[in-house]
């Protein structure tokens, strides 16, 4: 509907009495006071606040003079719900966009606006996998989506399901290859395909036992035995007329709050076709009643039908490719069970469709955002007596599976669920009222932010769809419109355009690429990821090497939540296994009866000094005197024990970490492999660089371990192929064999036989705490879990690294980290407050929030379970005493005279130079008024001729850094140093702190930006860590450039938080004057550079 | 790795002999062995089918064994945890054959003593054998688990073929 139209229906010049199509959204604010049991009112305003006028939501969408009530409707229960949800989250008044529907002016005279149906809140995406779970059991999704219930850990895949993925994948290529006019390397393409299913699939494979692995000849040979087939297929259909096939894209609708990505969609001159390609008839589908067929995959084709209907204009053709290896079945949309049962018509997109597609999508969305119990324990708990269909949600039965699927719900696996009909013994009634309460308390604190940060992410795309590109790059800076492409070679593309590229965006950040004028969320945006970002340009490495030509594109940050879907669910399952650990039934659990590192996470054990024990082993490496320490105390945890490490800066961390896998290792070297046994080690790190140092570590001080090291993960762009050779994939040479093709069955039966006895004997794990539910992991346990770059984590992100252990968390766990280097990255939606079940006593600060992770948290509660190493190997002494009694209570020294004798470079001769701004005109901060926008341009020139003298003097180019909190003062500094000397422009890295952490230079120059006369530090500096981060870059050289006043004066706007970090740094101007005195650092003026 | 390994296992067979029965569920608390390993020696006859129930053969955990319900009701995955001395196993116990003859002439042990003639081995290098043994059904090595690669090793050890530094196994005789 126009917008003149949709303002005159409001006004009521509209039709009378008769219902109208507008799909427009409103902003809508509960007016509680004259609703009532079965009426709703609201205050309607348009999307830019112009108030609408007053509208009703009548149960059964009843309206006065409407011809007969609509049985069944969910849209005045659900909103009701999620109205009432709202309010008990506090929001007030409780207030939603919806996306309008259907409506009708119901009055005479005055207008009197009816809305009848429509979408909730459609900026929340929800995915069109999940509306699937709904479809089958809302209250398996309220688990899934909400709770955040993690499946339990299954039986590894059958190669019958890897052989219909490879024949999927390779099916996929081979009509790329036909449709881009490349139909004589469709083989080529098939056989890529399996190899990229095989890959994919191979550490879930592994799992297996290896003696059954013997019977598997023939159905390993399958995917081989179709190309002919296939091929022939692929030329057939795909050969003439079609413009283009897409796979893969990620589709979003913006006024239905729908998206996901969609297998295929195929442009060519009859029309657009969507086609969702499902490879077996597993759970999850449909009876169709005529003709026995299971059929999966309705409701998620119909989540794609309805998007790409939105962006295209009119209704696809849409089916389901039913493909068991052995033929191709293609059903379509409308003669789906799922649409037939709703008896709705896609292609006309009736009542009856919209009912279908908003049902599941609203109740999903309640379910997901937590507006059906918010934390109430007795909500919580009185919702499963609802039914599986939640029957205060309302709802018509012809929009939902007949049954629920309970025998592979994770709600019923973990024996959490009521309603369980797989196996009633099963069923835990009153689960969340046996929670002991500071368990519970601690679950929901934590689940509440992470919700919020999943609530940002999945608007992220609304926002991305909806905001002007422009927008968008002025204000979140991970936007870059103007783009233009070069060709796509081997799936990577390079974006450039004539003005600087000011970005957040960082290498490695996934990203959609969108042609002009499309908006992200349209079919034709790629998914993919930057593996390079300069100044003009970036690369990304598409997920599918197909751009549609344009003159411009965009790329965008995705980001669809994974990070924050994997924290929730291994928060979850620390709540799940300690109920399970705890072993009571029928009565609340007290707190002393949970598993004891249970009650150490929650703070109220007491806990002694640690206990050494001797090595089994000499340590290979030399390590250091606070590393042996740390070492036997490692060895002397008995199983339910934490132990904390606190690394400084340059004190090997990664070296502690190898020397005690080697060690924890051979205790075990002779323990029984294979399921359930524990295994030896287990070593999770916060970044994929960190888990890869490990690996290296642990190969090159001890090349004997490495027939039992096992990287977690897939190769990946930028892995020491040292590293890569640990992937299990690589061990057994699977991607040559492939490739090879050659004499297939007997050498993949091998390879997986070989894999699969490689897995059992393997005895240290390392990954990312991401992949603690990998696949090569699924089912194991292990008796020690170490967590690197534990400071970096967020509380429930290292709470991944109890899901390992056996049960009864009865293993050892040791966290090393730093929390005075940088926190956790998190992006803050609000944080509640601290309930009075944590608090102090538990270690919880009033301003707890993610950013404080559980390695702070505990450092500070059990300061006896804290071992510091002390001795650093990077720092030359006068740098190292700075470091050290600024930040660590001046326990930090050299660990050798080498590192402590290490010579500033020429020209300098001080290790420390401060350069003060303090009073040179022209030296003040310029800003556009947020603090993003900061930057300083003579500092800017100052780091330049600095870098410059460095370079001139023979200090090589990459050893000089330099750093500033700011982008936009590094794109200055970068831009100085390039205009002073072009030969060293883009040779020296200048980056903001967090790029910087784990790096070292010999010498390093900071620019503080901060100047100006109210002694505003900005948020980046208020953070003291962060200069902390900065200077213990250094190795011989630190030159800080900046106002001394600024950092260390007090300021009338001062936070709590600020005057923390200028008493810090405070101390860091006596520790330079006091270095000056002694002749190690010098406080000079501009004018001496 | 040090102890009386051999005696514990004369211990072991003894105390079978006298049950009767041998089982996985006191051999391995009690002595640190398990049926498989004396199977594979030629000292115990493993039962694969018709296990006998622990009543019937008058099992000294009888009534209170955690695992009792396996081998008396469920009757499932019990083939190959309880067990009989054979009669070489009997000559053993009365001392008629030694321990450490059997022990020489097992093909494991010889592959163990034949490549530590070479020199000082490390014990992850040892353990990397029985992975790559593993791969190949053939080898003498495929059919050891660590446990039981750890107790043969102890055994030698204490037999005095083998000496333990720290993680160096080299032989002695």
């Amino acid at each position: 509907m126009a917008p003149a139209s949709w303002e005159a229906f409001w006004a009521g010049r509209g039709p009378k009495g008769r219902p109208v199509y507008p799909d427009r959204p409103v902003l809508a604010a509960w007016v509680e006071a004259e609703s009532g049991p079965s009426k709703i009112v609201l205050d309607a305003a348009d999307t830019d606040g112009t108030p609408l006028g007053r509208a009703c939501v009548f149960d059964q969408e009843w309206y006065p003079g409407c011809p007969g009530p609509v049985r069944f409707s969910h849209y005045f229960r659900t909103l009701q719900r999620a109205l009432r949800g709202l309010k008990a989250l506090g929001v007030e008044p409780p207030r939603l966009r919806l996306q309008v529907l259907k409506a009708v002016d119901a009055g005479r005279g005055r207008p009197y606006i009816v809305l009848l149906k429509f979408v909730i809140s459609p900026e929340y995406a929800v995915w069109a996998t999940h509306l699937e779970w709904v479809y089958r059991c809302p209250l398996q999704g309220f688990y899934r989506l909400f709770v955040g219930v993690p499946r339990a850990p299954t039986a590894p895949p059958g190669l019958q399901y890897t052989a219909g993925n490879a024949i999927h994948t390779g099916y996929r290529r081979a009509a790329r290859a036909v449709v881009d006019g490349r139909p004589d390397e469709a083989l080529t393409e098939y056989l890529l395909g399996i190899a990229e299913a095989w890959l994919a699939d191979f550490p879930a494979l592994v799992r297996h036992d290896p003696g059954q692995i013997q019977g598997w000849v023939r159905t390993i040979r399958m995917p081989w035995e179709h190309a002919d087939r296939i091929i022939t297929g692929c030329r057939a259909r795909f050969g003439a007329g079609a413009a283009a096939v897409l796979h893969e894209r990620p589709v979003f609708a913006p006024t239905r709050g729908l998206g996901g990505r969609v297998d295929r969609i195929i442009v060519s001159d009859n029309g657009i076709q969507v086609v969702e390609v499902k490879t077996s008839a597993g759970p999850g589908t449909s009876l169709d009643p005529l003709t026995g067929r299971q059929v999966p995959g309705g409701v998620q084709a119909l989540a794609y039908h309805e998007a790409v209907r939105l962006h295209n204009g009119s209704p696809p053709e849409t089916v389901i490719e039913l493909f068991d290896g052995l033929q191709d079945v293609l059903v379509s949309l409308p003669d789906h069970p799922v649409v037939r049962k709703a008896g709705a018509r896609p292609r006309q997109v009736d009542d009856r469709y919209l009912d279908l597609v908003a049902q599941n999508r609203n109740q999903a969305f309640v379910a997901a955002a937590g507006l059906l119990t918010g934390y109430d324990r007795q909500l919580l708990n009185q919702l499963p007596k609802e039914g599986h269909r939640l029957r205060g949600t309302g709802g018509d039965f012809a929009f939902q599976a007949d049954s629920p699927p309970c025998s592979w719900c994770p709600a019923g696996q973990r024996g959490i669920c009521e309603q369980n009909r797989a196996d009633p013994t099963r069923r835990a009634y009153d689960f969340w009222l046996y929670i002991p309460p500071a368990l519970f308390a601690y679950w929901a604190w934590f689940h509440r932010q992470l919700k919020a940060e999943e609530r940002l992410e999945r608007e992220h795309l609304f926002k991305l769809a909806t905001v002007d590109p422009a927008v968008l790059e002025a204000q979140d800076a991970t936007t870059l419109g103007g783009l233009r492409a070069g060709p796509v070679v081997d799936g990577r593309v390079r974006l450039e355009r004539a003005e600087r590229l000011e970005t957040r965006l960082r290498e490695d950040d996934p990203v959609l690429v969108t042609p002009a004028p499309y908006r992200p969320g349209h079919f034709t945006s790629v998914r993919g990821v930057i593996r390079r970002l300069e100044t003009f340009h970036l690369e990304v490495d598409l997920e599918e090497p197909h751009l549609p030509p344009a003159s411009e594109y965009r790329v965008d940050r995705a980001g669809l939540g994974e990070r924050v879907d994997w924290e929730v669910e291994g928060l979850t399952d620390f709540l799940l296994n300690a109920m399970a650990a705890a072993g009571v039934r029928g009565r609340r659990v007290r707190e002393s009866e949970l598993p004891p590192l249970v009650r150490t996470i929650l703070g109220r054990e007491h806990l002694p000094n640690p206990t050494p024990a001797p090595y089994p082993l000499t340590p290979i490496l030399d390590l250091s005197p606070s590393q042996l320490e740390a070492l036997g105390c490692i060895l002397g945890l008995r199983p339910g024990e934490l132990l904390l490490v606190q690394g400084p800066p340059g004190t090997g961390k990664t070296a502690l970490i190898a020397e005690a896998a080697r060690q924890l290792f051979f205790r075990h070297l002779w323990d029984p492999i294979g399921a359930p046994d524990p295994r030896p080690v287990l070593i999770l790190a916060n970044t994929h660089r960190a888990a890869n140092e490990v690996v290296l570590k642990l190969l090159r001080s001890c090349p004997e371990l490495e027939p039992f090291i096992v990287r977690v993960g897939q190769v990946m762009g930028g892995m020491e192929p040292e590293v890569a050779a640990c992937v299990l994939s690589e061990r057994v040479n699977l991607r040559k064999i492939i490739r090879d093709g050659l004499d297939l069955e007997s050498r993949l039966k091998d390879c997986l036989f070989r894999g699969a006895v490689t897995h059992r004997h393997a005895g240290i794990f390392v990954g990312t705490l991401a992949a603690a539910a990998a696949p090569e992991l699924q089912g194991l346990v292990f008796r020690h879990v170490i967590v690197d770059e534990a400071g970096q984590a967020t509380e429930p992100a290292t709470l991944q690294a109890l899901r390992r252990l056996p049960s009864g968390f009865d293993g050892t766990v040791v966290l090393v980290g730093d929390h005075c280097q940088l926190p956790p990255v998190v992006q803050v939606a609000g944080v509640p407050p601290v309930p009075p079940e944590l608090g102090a006593h538990r270690g919880f600060r009033p301003d707890h929030s993610l950013k404080v992770s559980l390695f702070e948290r505990l450092a500070d509660l059990y300061p006896q379970r804290l071992i510091r190493l002390t001795e650093q190997y990077r720092m030359a002494r006068p740098i190292s005493d700075l470091v050290g009694e600024t930040f660590y209570g001046g326990t930090l020294r050299p660990a050798t005279a080498a590192v402590a004798d290490q010579l500033p470079p020429a020209p300098f001769d001080r290790h420390v130079i401060w350069v003060l701004t303090d009073g040179v005109p022209g030296a003040a901060e310029q800003t556009a008024g947020s603090d993003e926008t900061r930057s300083n341009p003579y500092e800017a020139d100052l780091a330049a001729r600095v870098v410059v003298r460095l370079a001139r003097a023979g200090l090589p180019p990459g050893q000089v850094g330099v750093i500033s909190p700011y982008r936009r003062q590094n794109t200055r500094i970068r831009q100085a140093i390039a205009d002073l000397a072009p030969d060293l422009a883009d040779r020296v890295r200048v980056d903001t702190v967090d790029r910087f952490q784990g790096g070292e230079r010999d010498a390093i120059v900071i620019s503080l930006t901060a100047s100006n006369p109210d002694r505003n530090l900005g948020e980046l500096l208020a953070d003291w860590r962060r200069l902390n981060v900065a200077i213990s870059r250094a190795r011989r050289l630190v030159v800080i450039i900046g106002s001394r006043k600024t950092l260390t004066e007090p300021g009338p706007a001062d936070t709590p938080e600020v005057r923390a970090a200028k008493s810090y740094y405070r101390r860091l101007w006596a520790g330079v004057q006091r270095l000056a005195r002694a002749g190690s650092a010098r406080v000079t003026g501009p004018e001496d550079l | 790795m040090s102890g009386d390994a051999p005696g514990r296992t004369l211990e072991a067979l003894a105390r079978v002999d006298g049950a009767g029965v041998g089982c996985d569920f006191w051999l391995g608390p009690e002595f640190g062995l398990k049926i498989g390993w004396l199977g594979r020696l030629g000292l115990v006859r493993p039962y694969r089918q018709r296990v006998p129930r622990c009543v019937e053969h008058r099992c000294h955990l009888a009534g209170i064994c955690p695992h009792q319900r396996r081998f008396d009701v469920d009757r499932q995955g019990i083939a190959g945890l309880k067990g009989e001395l054979t009669g070489l196993g009997r000559q053993v116990v009365r001392r008629e054959v030694s321990l450490e003859e059997i022990l020489l002439a097992d093909p494991a042990v010889r592959v163990f003593l034949d490549r530590l003639e070479f020199g000082p081995v490390s014990q992850f290098v040892i353990r990397r054998w029985l992975l790559e043994a593993a791969w190949s059904e053939a080898d003498p090595l495929a059919a050891l688990t660590p446990p039981e690669a750890g107790w043969l090793l102890r055994l030698l050890t204490d037999l005095g073929y083998l000496a333990f530094d720290e993680d160096r196994v080299s032989r002695r005789r």
